[in-house]
């Protein structure tokens, strides 16, 4: 379901929405360990592979 | 920078968090110049919108000077101000082709959250939650604004931030409210809660040609704005005398209003102090996430063949739907979170032309570090507060 999400994302819109509670986009995994909703520091922002 | 976070029920401190950056090819960055509290705001304040996370940036009322922009935002450019409208809408998806932004399909990105709360997702919010996709908000010094080739409207005049900032949200929502009501000239108007939606939707229902309109509140303050400052022909105390649907009647021969805004939502009030209470306990014991006495009343006090218009905010479910009143009624029952971007033009030309100056319902100004003040005299309505705006 994700990936069906994703995929919709990217081709009407050209990017994956990424909050910064999900800043890797939808994930299941993601929904019950959210992170605040606040940006990301450097070492978060190199995990979930945004620049 | 420093944000106004959520800390828990009742609890917002200012912190220092890091500075928002550039995600996505179509964000950009906002240096925050203005930013308020919605009455909505304290529904989280309050405990009562689940998802919340302790950390979170709170606002969705901002606007402010652009800084940055990703390499899709062609329509912005670093110095242009802004107004950033409350729903992040894709602009490509089937709703935001029809001018239906708040059902958005891409821009919430915890869409599955929100499809099991509602059926169907909606748009993703900042400052409002994980189900609208976990977005930090704009109390803040600096936001990231998602899809800021859609939303944002650049303001280009020599307006204040006063003047433009409730485009944001309020004031277009106030409007969504009275349009849904579909005015005709002679219509009497009926405006449950008289904060800061309810003034807009009060002073859009004059200007959409209503006869007459009635402010519905508990607090004589807010209802002499109404009548003073918004153009409220009537007011209705309900301190002081309980029964809103017998006063509506009394107002209008008996026959009860055309349309009803209801503008209080899930924190609604009601004038008899046991009924409340019971209201109180059920939400407390989860039996209800949202009162409804509001709701009841404007079914209840609506003429047959009306409409009732939704725009308070309900997150969940709520005890007693008078499905009876509501379908023998025939009334027509319309709602929504309101689709900012398709007002944001022409709501922005009645500002410029004059039509209306959104900045009277300000009573409160205060530096975003005392945003946790802001927020207890927002709630406990001290000092005669209706609208409180923080700048950084």
């Amino acid at each position: 379901m994700d990936d069906l999400r994703r995929f919709k994302q990217h081709v009407e819109t050209g990017v994956i929405s990424r909050s910064d509670g999900a800043p890797e986009g939808e994930r299941a995994e993601r929904k019950l360990k959210q992170r605040p909703a606040q940006p990301l520091d450097e070492a978060e922002s190199e995990k979930v592979g945004v620049r | 920078m420093k944000a106004a976070v959520w800390s828990g029920r009742n609890t917002v401190q200012v912190e220092n968090v890091p500075d928002p950056k550039i995600l996505n090819d179509r964000d950009a960055i906002v240096k925050i110049s203005s930013t308020a509290i919605c009455g909505s705001d304290l529904h989280l304040y309050d405990g009562y919108v689940p998802t919340m996370k302790r950390g979170d940036i709170l606002g969705h009322e901002f606007m402010g000077e652009v800084v940055e922009t990703g390499s899709g935002v062609t329509n912005l450019a670093p110095g242009d101000r802004v107004v950033v409208p409350f729903p992040i809408a894709c602009g490509n998806c089937w709703h935001c082709a029809n001018e239906m932004y708040a059902g958005c399909e891409n821009s919430n990105s915890n869409a599955g959250l929100a499809e099991k709360m509602f059926g169907h997702s909606t748009c993703g919010i900042f400052g409002y939650s994980h189900i609208t996709g976990g977005y930090a908000g704009g109390q803040a010094e600096y936001a990231r604004v998602s899809f800021a080739d859609v939303g944002p409207l650049k303001i280009e005049d020599d307006l204040t931030d006063e003047q433009v900032l409730f485009l944001s949200d309020i004031f277009p929502t106030g409007y969504m409210g009275a349009e849904l009501c579909e005015i005709k000239g002679g219509d009497v108007v009926a405006v449950f809660g008289a904060g800061p939606v309810g003034q807009f939707a009060i002073a859009s229902a004059v200007m959409l040609g209503a006869e007459r309109v009635i402010a519905i509140d508990q607090y004589d303050y807010r209802l002499q704005m109404a009548l003073n400052r918004a153009g409220a022909t009537d007011a209705i105390n309900f301190a002081e005398e309980p029964d809103i649907v017998e006063q509506l009647k009394q107002l209008t021969g008996g026959r009860g209003p055309d349309a009803v805004i209801e503008a209080t939502g899930m924190e609604a009030s009601h004038g008899h102090g046991a009924l409340h209470a019971l209201e109180r306990v059920k939400q407390a014991g989860r039996l209800e996430t949202d009162r409804g006495h509001a709701l009841r009343d404007a079914i209840l006090a609506c003429r047959p063949g009306g409409i009732v218009s939704v725009m308070g905010v309900y997150g969940g479910v709520t005890d007693k739907f008078p499905s009876g009143a509501f379908m023998k009624k025939g009334l027509t029952l319309k709602t929504g979170q309101c689709h900012v971007h398709r007002y944001l033009k022409p709501l922005y030309e009645r500002i410029r032309n004059g039509d209306i100056d959104p900045s009277f319902v300000v009573t409160h100004r205060l530096e975003l570090g005392l945003a946790s003040d802001g927020y207890e005299t927002f709630k406990h309505k001290q000092d005669d507060c209706v609208k409180v705006v923080l700048t950084p």
